[in-house]
């Protein structure tokens, strides 16, 4: 009994020691967000400001306009996940249910799609969207967000849907009922754990992608949180203190929305594993 | 039955996402081919003209590339080991039942939810030469004797550095992933192994580790998609050097297609990337879901 004992205080030592390693750079991060300026870069290091210094904040949100690129964020991130999610359930759902012709040759067409560097198909898809007017447009990046969300939410969610027993929509089919009428009453009540997994994931690319959002967006209509991070390395060097009220500021809501649904997130990322 | 579904046909749920896709990726995929066999520098368009498969030859006696793909490689290998270490050490340490278990948890996610390019910058600042907390505990065990200790002046600190931002940021994932697996294992077997009095670890190389199988696969898939493709962190963090040497296969193709502007060279450096990735991905499918 005692090695036993002994053994369980071990597990709860190792599990607070990588709470404490993960927790901790998120800890450095809205702490440099008080510090003076002088206190960022300092031997020893400070592991609490010298003096709390508030003034970091009214700046980042003054100075560049954080509530506007927080909008153009949100919404390039919203559509691209409702987008996804529009034509993304009804291919996982058929990949899942049905048997046909090059059934697997599009989902692995669909998965290729994530394996092109997305700096190489910039630049034709800058020149596309020139010539269509969509540069510098929220709702663009959003549609290129949907196609890099895709991959992952057909693959996650045909999983899914796997584990869903066909022989429910099978019963209610046969009281008369449509198939459509059947996806939404059966399969997509019983989904939410699948697609709650999908809406993260599809969240946290879609929220800190940098790249197209650089070469896309040019003011303040369509720049997006991470591209201003970016900016602000200049010829003074590196603003650590926007930078980090920046990233404290960009991880609250995407936080605030874990938190309602991280009792799902588990359950949908079994990747039919119940089955 | 067979009459109400006769109209339908599944595979127009598939046709709106397989087409969607085309319509954002078949230009661009197009377009690098057709530039890949172009000498043409952007700004100097004039001076384009069609030169076969002269970039490709030059990609591949080019050191730097195959330096960049090595870099590639070896990040994801080095990434992708810890991630699973990690990963599966946190999730097994999730899955026992205790007060707070869901705080714990949480806390594990929030990495996750940070933007990688700041990623980057964070742990550029928690390895600042100096004024790092992190050189800081390395000296109170012995291991670095000096405290302004550039992590981006060796070749193996700078890809170290890389790999602790990135594994930050994902191995939550991996733990998630491996939870929902551990989650949907059956109680039965273990069971079975305490009667017979299995010890812990057989019971873990027996029958925990071959039921991980699959969301381990696609876990380390996903993870290996991406980690072969990245940007932002080195972006970020070391700005591929020192010299080149953490210039990863995208930060080569950016510098490239983007710095000295030469379109032609870049589109056929980041198909080769591509097919490098297709290649892997394809013998993981093929090899892992032939089996569902």
């Amino acid at each position: 009994m005692k090695k036993l004992d002994a053994w369980v205080i071990g597990k709860f030592i190792l599990l607070a020691l990588l709470l404490f390693v993960f927790v901790f750079p998120l800890y450095w991060l809205v702490m440099t967000t008080f510090k003076p300026g002088v206190d960022v870069i300092e031997f020893p290091p400070r592991f609490v400001p010298s003096r709390l210094f508030f003034e970091n904040y009214p700046r980042a949100w003054t100075e560049y306009s954080t509530s506007f690129l927080y909008r153009n964020t949100a919404i390039a991130s919203l559509v691209g996940i409702a987008l996804g999610l529009l034509i993304g359930i009804p291919a996982a759902y058929s990949a899942a249910r049905f048997r046909y012709k090059g059934r697997d040759d599009f989902m692995f067409f669909i998965l290729t799609t994530r394996f092109l560097p997305p700096i190489t198909a910039a630049v034709p898809l800058y020149i596309v969207f020139k010539s269509v007017g969509m540069l510098n447009n929220v709702f663009a990046l959003g549609i290129l967000y949907a196609a890099m969300n895709l991959p992952i939410i057909t693959w996650v969610l045909r999983a899914y849907f796997r584990e869903i027993p066909i022989e429910l929509e099978q019963s209610y089919m046969l009281d008369g009922h449509s198939r459509l009428k059947a996806f939404f009453k059966i399969v997509f009540p019983l989904s939410w754990p699948g697609i709650a997994a999908v809406t993260m994931l599809s969240v946290c690319f879609s929220w800190g992608e940098f790249l197209f959002a650089l070469l896309f967006t040019f003011n303040i209509h369509a720049k997006t949180l991470p591209v201003k991070v970016a900016e602000m390395q200049g010829d003074i060097g590196i603003l650590w203190g926007q930078i980090t009220v920046i990233g404290t500021i960009a991880l609250i809501p995407i936080m605030v929305f874990f938190v309602i649904i991280q009792r799902h997130i588990v359950r949908g990322l079994s990747f039919g594993a119940l089955k | 039955m067979k009459e109400r579904t006769r109209k339908f046909r599944p595979i127009f749920l598939m046709l709106p996402c397989v087409v969607f896709l085309l319509g954002i990726i078949v230009y661009p995929f197009a377009y690098n081919i057709y530039l890949s066999f172009f000498y043409y520098p952007f700004h100097m368009p004039w001076t384009r003209h069609f030169i076969g498969g002269g970039n490709y030859v030059q990609l591949f006696t080019d050191p730097y590339f195959l330096g960049s793909l090595k870099t590639s490689g070896i990040l994801t290998g080095l990434s992708l080991t810890v991630e699973t270490f990690l990963g599966l050490i946190i999730a097994l340490l999730l899955n026992m039942e205790f007060k707070g278990r869901g705080v714990a948890r949480m806390f594990f996610i929030i990495p996750l939810a940070s933007i990688p390019i700041v990623n980057g910058y964070l742990f550029k600042l928690l390895l600042f030469p100096g004024a790092s907390p992190i050189t800081l505990l390395l000296m109170k065990i012995g291991l670095v004797n000096n405290s302004a200790f550039s992590w981006q002046a060796q070749t193996w600190s700078a890809i170290a550095a890389i790999v602790m931002a990135d594994a930050w940021k994902w191995t939550p994932f991996m733990a998630l992933i491996i939870l929902a697996g551990l989650q949907a294992i059956p109680q039965a077997p273990y069971e079975l192994a305490n009667i017979d009095g299995a010890s812990a670890w057989r019971v873990f190389w027996r029958i925990t580790l071959p039921r991980l199988k699959f969301p381990l696969t696609i876990a380390m898939l996903i993870r290996a998609m991406d980690l072969l493709r990245v940007f932002d962190e080195v972006f970020s963090l070391t700005e591929g050097g020192p010299g080149s040497a953490t210039e990863t296969a995208a930060f080569y193709i950016y510098r490239r297609g983007f710095k000295t502007f030469m379109f032609g060279f870049a589109s056929a450096a980041s198909l080769i990337v591509w097919g490098i990735i297709f290649i892997t991905c394809f013998l993981i499918i093929k090899k892992v879901f032939a089996e569902i």
